[in-house]
């Protein structure tokens, strides 16, 4: 089948009633938790995992999906009416989106983030169709030592590329790979770290552990200071943007969505660092880069769009590989095992309808989007306005029944309790949780890789270096670990040695 | 914050400690044939250096020296390190104390019963609501979630108490 055949196909899953209902569903939830400060995607995926159970696999894929991309739209929403932002995703956009707001113009800001979303988005899906079935087939190529070096290359990109102290998202990524050995070790069926506790005989349970350092430690940081609901109150008006509107935003939105993809592909950045990266960009290309911070809408199109791209290339790691980029990913990486399918090069062939009916469903999510969300934006306002005193009651209730309902184990809800406490301490010093649930995600498989590739090789770690696809990757890793600790010391140097 | 973060590391260099012993006692192997003992092992040797680093960190910026900040990463560049104005202990552990009550009488009161309970207890305690919309919104929601997640979406949440009527 030809890509074009293939998308249509996938294009009439996705538009069967229940799989039209999911999406529906999905990115209504999405944008619904994006405009809420202080329940993000993560959380609210985890909450409703264990709903999808009664689902199809596509159903709840498409669902899942949803939620994740939804929430981009939502998240700009609350940072251009309230200055909060409604998700990290969405920090920058404060900057420019609030300011916008403050001088009339909040609906050109709002109008400018959906329709920069949806263009992003629908680029960004328009990426995955082309690039994922070239991807998949060359995946194929992979054994455990290439998922291994893989694995190493997000590892090192983690750490380097995330924002604040390299050593402190070291520590976390090294604690996450630790959490992910406890447990019935897979290999020698050994228990480790479980010191005697047979609910840990499983390990340390994803759902909960999620829940509780982002959605309870979330809570907790909230209660704790006093949290200032300033909300945007004039009505608004004019969400269509003007030709000038325009044209100062179609190469921020181009730039944003290129630049988004192409970041959110690689494993550990996330959709974070591409918003940060896209305004960083649009401020130095700016020939009045002093306007960037006083109601720039380049400053909002820029990242708006960079956020929704980096979701649609986070899905090429998962969907050609197997190998989860970012926590949601790595949620919904969970949920395609739950139903029985492994994501990976064989998916494409094996379960074309899930594959393609996923892809084309993000078309139509992003269209849903964008019709939904203009005329919508006037009830998500009311909605800001719901007090945080009766909303944390309900997002912590929330917490404990999705994680209840995954498996009915109360040990699970401990789980919950301790990593919201750990959570909160982690946020008090600057430790970030994200780093430390990808690694315990990926830890578990680069270790089963590495083991696995230790046996095929029968015990030689030549097998790294001797297949060249491995040893490229494994280059590719050496290099983003080494280089941006070299490069600016010879940088300085050599200046110095200039100077003098 | 500087104590903060000395703290943290200390707190992870115990963890080391703990981790790499269990791990010993694992069956560690050879890089060849890795037990498994051994992944553990170094990540935790990793890790160990890493707090070390941390510490060592921590203690230099304590001396004043600005590039030692600059390596462990500016102490304002993190969310928890800026300065928070008024911090509401009393609410927090209030908070972190009824979920964890919540969470032991979740099974042995039963969903709905404990659901009340913690609903009414932050709305009424923690939030400026009256006691009796408090109670009345705990109800409420407490009889509303069941029926969404037990009754129609089949998760079986725990009767408790009620059941053995």
């Amino acid at each position: 089948m030809d890509v074009l055949g293939s998308l249509a196909y996938g294009l009439a899953v996705s538009l069967a009633p229940a799989n039209l209902l999911a999406c529906l569903l999905g990115v209504l939830v999405g944008t619904l938790i994006g405009v809420l400060p202080g329940i993000g995607p993560v959380a609210t995926m985890s909450i409703l995992l264990p709903v999808t159970y009664a689902m199809s696999p596509t159903a709840s894929i498409i669902m899942l999906a949803g939620i994740y991309y939804g929430a981009m739209y939502g998240g700009s929403t609350t940072s251009i009416l309230a200055n909060i932002p409604g998700e990290t995703t969405s920090v920058v956009t404060c900057l420019d989106g609030y300011q916008m707001a403050r001088q009339g113009r909040a609906g050109a800001a709002l109008g400018i983030a959906a329709f920069g979303s949806f263009i992003a988005g629908t680029l960004s899906v328009l990426g995955i169709t082309l690039l994922a079935p070239p991807l998949s087939a060359a995946a194929l190529r992979f054994g455990p030592p290439e998922i291994f070096a893989v694995l190493l290359l997000g590892f090192t990109l983690l750490t380097h590329l995330s924002g604040g102290s390299k050593l402190k998202t070291a520590a976390m990524a090294l604690l996450g790979m630790l959490l992910g050995t406890v447990g019935i070790d897979p290999i020698s069926g050994v228990a480790r770290f479980t010191f005697g506790t047979i609910a840990l005989n499983d390990g340390v349970g994803l759902v909960p552990m999620i829940m509780g350092l982002f959605g309870v430690s979330e809570v907790l940081l909230n209660v704790e200071r006093e949290v200032q609901q300033a909300v945007y109150r004039a009505p608004i008006a004019g969400l269509l943007p003007t030709r000038a509107d325009w044209k100062a935003s179609v190469g921020p939105i181009g730039r944003g969505s290129v630049l988004g993809f192409f970041l959110g592909i690689l494993p550990g950045i996330g959709a974070i660092i591409p918003t940060f990266v896209a305004y960083g960009l649009e401020r130095r290309l700016s020939r009045h880069p002093e306007r960037f911070g006083h109601g720039a809408i380049e400053g909002v199109a820029g990242p708006e769009a960079a956020n929704n791209a980096a979701t649609g290339g986070a899905m090429i790691p998962l969907l050609t590989l197997g190998v989860a980029p970012n926590v949601p990913m790595a949620i919904l990486l969970g949920a395609f095992l739950i139903h029985g399918v492994q994501p990976g090069p064989l998916m494409i062939t094996e379960r074309p309808e899930l594959f393609w009916g996923v892809i084309a469903s993000m078309y139509v999510g992003n269209v849903i989007l964008l019709v939904l969300n203009l005329p919508l934006i006037g009830l998500w306002v009311q909605l800001l306005r719901v007090p945080y005193g009766l909303l944390f009651p309900l997002i912590l209730l929330f917490c404990a029944i999705g994680v209840w309902s995954e498996a009915g184990n109360p040990a699970d809800l401990v789980v919950l309790l301790v990593f919201g406490v750990v959570g909160y301490l982690m946020k008090k010093v600057a430790y970030e949780p994200a780093p430390l649930v990808l690694a315990f995600v990926l830890g578990r498989m680069a270790e089963e890789s590495l083991r696995q590739s230790l046996l095929l090789s029968r015990g030689s770690a030549a097998i790294l270096v001797t297949r060249p696809l491995a040893s490229t990757l494994l280059t590719l890793a050496v290099a983003a670990a080494v280089l941006p600790i070299v490069v600016p010391r010879v940088r300085a140097r050599v200046a110095a040695r200039r100077g003098a | 914050m500087v104590r903060r973060e000395a703290w943290s590391a200390g707190a992870l260099a115990v963890l080391v400690v703990v981790a790499s012993i269990h791990s010993i006692r694992l069956d560690v192997g050879s890089v060849a044939r890795p037990g498994p003992g051994f992944f553990p092992l170094v990540l935790t040797v990793a890790l160990g250096v890493v707090a070390v680093a941390l510490l060592l960190a921590t203690t230099r910026r304590r001396h004043g020296d600005q590039r030692a900040g600059e390596e462990a990463g500016p102490a304002s560049e993190g969310p928890g390190a800026e300065p928070i104005p008024r911090i509401r202990l009393g609410k927090l552990v209030a908070t972190a104390g009824a979920l964890a009550i919540y969470i032991a009488l979740f099974e042995r009161l039963g969903f709905i019963l404990a659901t009340i309970g913690f609903l009414a207890f932050l709305l009424g305690a923690l939030a400026p609501y009256r006691w009796p919309i408090a109670i009345a919104a705990g109800v409420l929601v407490a009889l509303a979630t069941y029926l969404v997640f037990d009754t129609w979406l089949q998760v079986r949440l725990p009767a408790g108490v009620l059941g053995r009527w």
